[in-house]
Parts: C-alpha cells; sequence; structure tokens
C-alpha cells in the first residue's frame, strides 16, 4: 500500500459516483495486498471467501468513507474486521481455535495456539510457503503484524512506529524478535 | 561499578546492533535504500550464524508476502461476484435516495474546482453561503439597474440604448472576480 494516496482518493471520489472501472482499478491494485494479508490469518481453504467478503465490505461501505484516513488504514481495519466475523462464525460451529486477538482479549505472547490445516489447505502452493504461512498463522498477533505491516503493505519502519504508536527503536526491536520467533517455529515444524 | 555497568549494557547495545542491521537488512531487500539487492550485503553486514538464519527468514518472508501474486483465477473469479454486488448496491443507492446522487455530483463538482483554481473550500457551508450570498447581491443590483420600472435607465444613459446586457455582463463578471479573490485569499 505504497504512495497511492493521491490516485486512490480520486479513484474513491469517481467509485463513489458509481464508475466501476474506477472500482475496478481499487480492486486490481488493493487485491494482492488484500489476499496475503487474509492469508496470514486465515486457513488456505477460506482465504479466496474472506478476501471476497473484504471486498463486498468495500462496496457496501465506500459511500462512507470520508477520507479522513488513508484508504489502505481503512482496508485494513475492514479486513481485520472481516476476519474476526469468519472466526465467530467457527467458533459458533466449534471448528477450531480462534487466532489471538480475533477473538478474545488475551494478547497472546508466547502462546502456542495451532489451528488445524485440512489436507484442502495443503493443495494449492508449494511446501515451503505453506509451512511458512502455518507458522504466520501461529505467531504472536503483534509479530505478525509486524511482519504484515513491512512485507504486506509495505510500510517502512518509521511508518509503523507511527501507525503502532511506538518509538522506532521499539518497532525494530519488535521486528527482531518476531523474525526471530518466526524463524525458531519455521525449524522446529 | 562503570565496569559493571558496562558488562550490563553490552547485550542491550547488542540486541540495538541487530535490531538497526536486520531492519537495515530488510529495507534494503526490500528496495527501500537505493534498492540494494542481496548479493550486495552478503559482504558482512551480517556474519554470525544465527543472524543468517535471520536474513534468510526475511527473504523467505520476501518471496511468500511479496513476490508470490495471487493466483489470476482467483482475482477474475472474486471480481465477477463483485459485479453483481456492485450492481445491486448501485441500484439500490439511487432507489433509496436519488437527491444523495443529485448533491454528490454538485459536491464532486465543486471539489473539482477547489483542486483546479487551488481555491478554499467551496464546498463549506460558510464560504458557500457567502459567496451565494455575493453573487445574489450583484444580480439584483444588476436586476435593480436594467429595469426600467424600478431604476431610473442608467443604463441607458452610460451606454446607450440597449445598455443594460453590457452592465449586466460587467456587474456578473465583477461579481465572479470578488467571489474567486475572496476564496483564494482565505485558503
Amino acid at each position: 500500500m505504497v504512495n497511492r494516496t493521491t490516485n486512490d482518493d480520486d479513484l474513491i471520489r469517481s467509485a463513489q459516483q458509481g464508475s466501476v472501472d474506477a472500482f475496478n482499478t481499487l480492486y486490481e491494485g488493493y487485491f494482492p495486498v488484500v489476499y496475503r494479508r487474509v492469508r496470514c490469518v486465515a486457513p488456505e481453504a477460506d482465504v479466496e471467501d474472506i478476501t471476497q467478503d473484504v471486498f463486498i465490505a468495500v462496496v457496501r461501505s465506500l459511500k462512507n468513507f470520508r477520507f479522513e484516513a488513508q484508504f489502505s488504514t481503512w482496508l485494513r481495519t475492514l479486513v481485520n474486521r472481516q476476519v474476526a466475523d469468519y472466526y465467530r462464525s467457527r467458533k459458533s460451529r466449534c471448528e477450531t481455535y480462534p487466532l489471538d486477538g480475533y477473538m478474545d482479549d488475551s494478547d497472546g505472547e508466547g502462546e502456542d495456539r495451532r489451528i488445524d490445516l485440512s489436507v484442502e489447505d495443503r493443495t494449492s502452493s508449494s511446501d515451503e510457503f505453506i509451512v511458512l504461512y502455518q507458522a504466520l498463522r501461529n505467531l504472536p498477533d503483534n509479530y505478525r503484524e509486524i511482519i504484515m505491516l513491512r512485507f504486506v503493505d509495505g510500510l517502512r519502519f518509521d511508518e509503523i512506529a507511527q501507525v503502532q504508536g511506538q518509538s522506532l527503536e521499539a518497532t525494530k526491536s519488535l521486528f527482531r524478535r518476531a523474525i526471530t520467533t518466526l524463524q525458531k517455529r519455521m525449524t522446529s515444524e | 561499578m562503570d565496569e559493571r555497568e558496562e558488562q550490563g549494557d553490552q547485550p542491550m547495545l547488542r540486541k540495538q546492533y541487530l535490531d538497526n542491521l536486520l531492519a537495515d537488512f530488510t529495507d534494503k531487500l526490500l528496495g527501500d535504500k537505493g534498492g540494494v539487492g542481496l548479493g550486495n550485503l552478503e559482504t558482512g553486514l551480517i556474519v554470525g550464524t544465527r543472524e543468517r538464519l535471520l536474513e534468510e527468514m526475511v527473504v523467505a518472508l520476501k518471496k511468500a508476502l511479496v513476490e508470490d501474486s495471487p493466483r489470476a483465477e482467483v482475482s477474475a473469479h472474486i471480481r465477477e461476484r463483485l459485479a453483481a454486488e456492485w450492481k445491486a448496491e448501485m441500484e439500490k443507492a439511487r432507489a433509496e435516495s436519488p437527491p444523495d446522487f443529485r448533491k454528490a455530483s454538485i459536491m464532486t463538482w465543486l471539489e473539482r474546482l477547489e483542486r483546479r483554481f487551488n481555491l478554499r473550500s467551496l464546498t463549506a457551508p460558510r464560504s458557500f453561503a457567502l459567496s451565494f450570498a455575493v453573487v445574489v447581491i450583484v444580480v439584483l443590483v444588476a436586476v435593480v439597474l436594467i429595469n426600467p420600472q424600478i431604476g431610473s435607465g442608467l443604463p441607458g444613459a452610460v451606454f446607450g440604448p440597449g445598455g443594460w446586457l453590457p452592465l449586466t455582463i460587467v456587474l456578473l463578471v465583477l461579481g465572479g472576480i470578488a467571489v474567486f479573490l475572496f476564496l483564494r485569499s482565505r485558503r
């Protein structure tokens, strides 16, 4: 989500006026980001459905977007909400534990909750990516979030520090701890 | 005491050093600092085994989260389903509040004017009301002057027979310039 702000604003205004082309351009620009974000937090088999739900929510809510925040920030909120809804509905069906932070109040630091990955989960990607995404899903929230902000959203460390309300030093430290934890979990799996 | 403090600070300094090193490595790998590739980073920025593993982890993350694009058919599939949703949403919006659509269209037009001429907010209620009031006053003055029943034939005296038209145009242009200058000066 890098430096698209001015262009985004024009596209959003046009989309709010009913331009489907403007909406499609927005969709093309943000689809990979949303897809990767969802993939970091949800089982492979449900990534497409959740991504679709996110964009349906965009279609329904775009008219209410008031340019008070960046579109990318607003979209991130929608993704988190849809993922939370997804885990809420799964919990109501007693399927699996949700990811940290999407359902309960625990900060999840140091806990190791496992998501069930069905056989179908393992059919669409290479083994390497599957193991990596699985390890990402099992990371504590704050570790996973900083990795997503840096790699998926493309924010620089100073921007992440601003978003998270932390100092730059604390942000870099958190990033190193996140990478270290992920690396350890990758080697242990 | 100083020696102990120094010894106590060392792990912290090493952690900070590693924090910066890893962040710097990631920035360079992702092209945020001059687009330096991994090749240039293998010259000893991070040398220990543990740090090498972290490097590899960052490289793997870049492959998975930056370079690995979602399948095109997934994108197309979702877009198809969104098209129907978009259509339904537009129809619903039109059915529910047609005036809002017109209002939104006027607001967009005004916002374009703002951006084009670097004006203060035309859509802000106070400036919009003031501009509207100025234009109304100018038009009223023009009407009074050109109406032979109300005025005293001033346009005719100044511009000759049929002089109301150029006077109206002049007044409207002056009023428009006044509004424009006011809005621009207040930005």
